[in-house]
């Protein structure tokens, strides 16, 4: 029987080649694939989490675990749709109009796949009306705003303005990050939330979609 | 008012001249085979007509040596900064070192209150008036970007509030094209004609480049209209290692050069001759903390590096000083600032922006007594940087000779005459012993910052603009926000 435990250790230590074989053994075990992306593999890229929170684990090395997982998690996906892999909760990303910074965005991204959600990520420039398209058509219940610059900030505020007029503004909570950006901030544009970091995202997204 | 030559030329250098050599092939190559991203359909043409090949969709230009080599032919190996008051410019010919202010804070402490507050366009103006009273801050960038205007304006309101609240030189703020064109007409409306802003242009703005290697379309058309005009450019980039550029910092400064290089190629291919300031502040990204930062080791060593860079290609530019990731004013403000300031200053970089600035929280809390430390900072760091006079005088064998063994110079006419210019005197740091410290208030150098501020802010005023001229700023400020 695959120990669970030892899967996610695999995960933090970023050991490629032992998840994948311990994920094909429990797939050959016909362990629910749900149990292994939980107990394993997500629970593997929480210590991963917890550990860049406090600053005991450098972000190449949180990278390379997100990699170690998602590697894991490709083997489960042929598995989606049979009734035993369920994805979680909807987050799209993307960072906002005239700005091209997206570093930290993606490595949101990472994370929150990490911890088992889907992520659709527009990318870097997007104005507020392709973020309410997407909101709409995912049927997302989290929309992720990142901005690197001063000036691009009240693209933001724009974008929440536009989810409103959509009639759509109650039907997703809105998070907002980048390193001008703060929790003052968001209050004041009317955002859910604000996350310093993408381990902090992953603690935001949580405590919106229990 | 005026920068000193770091120990007569005596630089510190951190690359050797093989390694300088490398750097620049690189870039080259880079240049040539990866290219630069120009979202700018003009300037691809304009590139494209110069010999670059093109990457269609993709927008990449790949840049030929020949083309680097036209560019560093063409463009002025050395600029005058001026001011609006002519006893301030600057001339970067003498190899002197100059200080310019921080950059981009958004948050204050309030100076009454002690309230960490969002910063406003009033807390702007006044770190100006500031940084216009600091003998040591010899130009001045937009310390804080306020948060109480109109992000579409944002950069007049900027602009407006350098240019009214000194009469140092300056850098100001456009995001666009028609941005580009308002400043210009600030400009003309103080110089009083297009003609006389052409003659001495007392401000000057820069296109930012996107690490890796991208030119965005609206700082492009900034970089047309200004250039076009026969204006000064500048040209920055801020890579971070491990983020924008390879985490080796050789590897950085490899991007850092063949950004400003592609940069430098457009303004000559624009209009040659253009004077422009290659401004590079290459430094980390911080893996623990996830995110970049400026207060480190490693930026030091990279500013000190392009100085050399600049050198070798002979041309005017900038590097970056020093922010200290302190939250408070405390022994880590001071040590940070100090030592990396004192660095940068001694590898010769002839203009260092965020060497004296009001910043703490690398950057983003503006607090004024930082400032006046690091006025201070400077201060001494100028000392260093003038070095040891020797000569006969100075070397003083006669009146070695004189005084004889077992004798005393205290009271000798060549200590009255020479001791004034050999000894810093210091303006704030302490130098009483204890008990008169005790009797004098026992300030620490926070609470001595603070009392300079308020003794500043109530005794000094930059000189004001004509009431007309100012209305002309306000006017175009006003249309800029609709």
């Amino acid at each position: 029987m695959v120990d669970l435990t030892i899967l996610a250790r695999l995960v933090v230590e970023g050991d490629e080649q032992e998840v994948k074989k311990l994920v094909e053994q429990a797939i050959a075990e016909r362990m629910a694939p749900d149990k292994v992306l939980s107990e394993g593999l997500v629970k593997g890229m929480d210590v991963v989490g917890e550990r860049m929170k406090k600053h005991e684990m450098f972000i190449p090395e949180v990278l390379h675990s997100a990699a170690v997982m998602q590697a894991g998690m490709d083997l489960l996906t042929p598995l989606l749709g049979t009734g035993g892999l369920n994805l979680g909760p909807k987050v799209v990303l993307g960072t906002v109009k005239g700005d091209m910074h997206d570093i930290g965005k993606n490595l949101v991204g990472m994370m929150l796949k990490g911890a088992g959600f889907q992520v659709i990520d527009l990318g870097i420039d997007i104005p507020a009306a392709r973020f309410v398209q997407a909101v709409k058509e995912q049927k997302a219940e989290i929309l992720g705003m990142s901005a690197l610059l001063t000036t691009t900030m009240p693209e933001m505020r724009a974008t929440i303005e536009e989810l409103t007029e959509a009639g759509l503004r109650k039907k997703v909570k809105v998070i907002i990050g980048g390193a001008p950006v703060s929790l003052e901030f968001a209050q004041a544009i009317g955002a859910d939330g604000f996350a310093r970091d993408a381990a902090r995202a992953v603690d935001k997204v949580r405590e919106f979609t229990q | 008012m005026r920068g000193i030559v770091p120990l007569k030329g005596r630089v510190i250098e951190v690359l050797g001249r093989d390694e300088i050599l490398q750097i620049h092939q690189s870039a080259l190559a880079v240049l040539r085979d990866v290219g630069t991203k120009i979202q700018h359909e003009e300037a691809l043409d304009i590139f494209r007509r110069a010999g670059a090949e093109i990457d269609e969709p993709q927008q990449i230009v790949h840049i030929p040596s020949q083309l680097v080599e036209f560019a560093l032919n063409h463009a002025p190996r050395f600029m005058t900064i001026c001011g609006r008051n002519p006893r301030y410019d600057l001339k970067s010919s003498t190899g002197a070192v100059h200080f310019g202010s921080g950059h981009a804070a958004t948050f204050v402490i309030d100076f009454d209150t002690g309230e960490r507050r969002p910063a406003t366009k009033k807390d702007l103006e006044n770190v100006v008036r500031l940084h216009d009273a600091l003998e040591n801050t010899h130009f001045i960038y937009p310390q804080i970007y306020p948060q109480d205007v109109p992000a579409r304006a944002l950069d007049r309101h900027i602009s407006q509030a350098l240019l009214c609240n000194t009469e140092k030189p300056v850098v100001a703020t456009a995001y666009d094209g028609k941005a580009a064109r308002d400043l210009l007409k600030m400009g003309r409306a103080i110089a009083g004609s297009e003609e006389a802003l052409r003659l001495r242009p007392m401000f000057t703005v820069s296109l930012g480049v996107v690490s890796p290697l991208l030119f965005e379309r609206e700082r492009v058309n900034v970089l047309l209209e200004i250039c076009r005009s026969g204006h000064p450019f500048q040209v920055y980039t801020i890579p971070s290692a491990g983020g924008t550029s390879p985490a080796t910092l050789a590897g950085t400064l490899v991007i850092t050069v063949a950004e400003l290089l592609a940069g430098l190629v457009l303004t000559q291919l624009v209009r040659p001759g253009t004077p422009v300031r290659l401004m590079a502040y290459p430094s980390i990204i911080d893996q623990r903390y996830s995110c970049f930062t400026f207060a480190c080791p490693e930026k030091a060593l990279m500013a000190a590096a392009m100085a050399q860079m600049f050198r070798y290609y002979g041309v005017p530019h900038a590097i970056h000083g020093a922010t200290t990731r302190a939250n408070v004013l405390d022994a880590q403000a001071g040590y940070e600032t100090g030592i990396f300031n004192l660095f940068t200053a001694l590898s010769g970089g002839e203009v260092i922006i965020e060497c004296i600035s009001s910043a703490l929280e690398d950057t983003v809390l503006s607090v004024y007594e930082q400032a006046v430390v690091g006025n201070e900072i400077c201060d001494m760091i100028n000392r260093m940087l003038r070095g040891i006079e020797v000569n006969p005088q100075t070397l003083a064998v006669d009146v070695i000779k004189e005084i004889g063994p077992g004798g005393q110079f205290l009271t000798h006419p060549h200590t009255l005459e020479h001791f004034r210019l050999e000894n810093w005197d210091a303006k704030l740091s302490n130098r009483a012993a204890r008990d008169e410290w005790v009797e004098t208030g026992a300030l620490d150098i926070r609470a001595k910052a603070r009392e300079e501020v308020k003794r500043i802010f109530a005794t000094h005023h930059p000189k004001p603009l004509d009431a007309e001229v100012q209305r002309k700023l306000q006017h175009i400020v006003e249309e800029a926000e609709g």
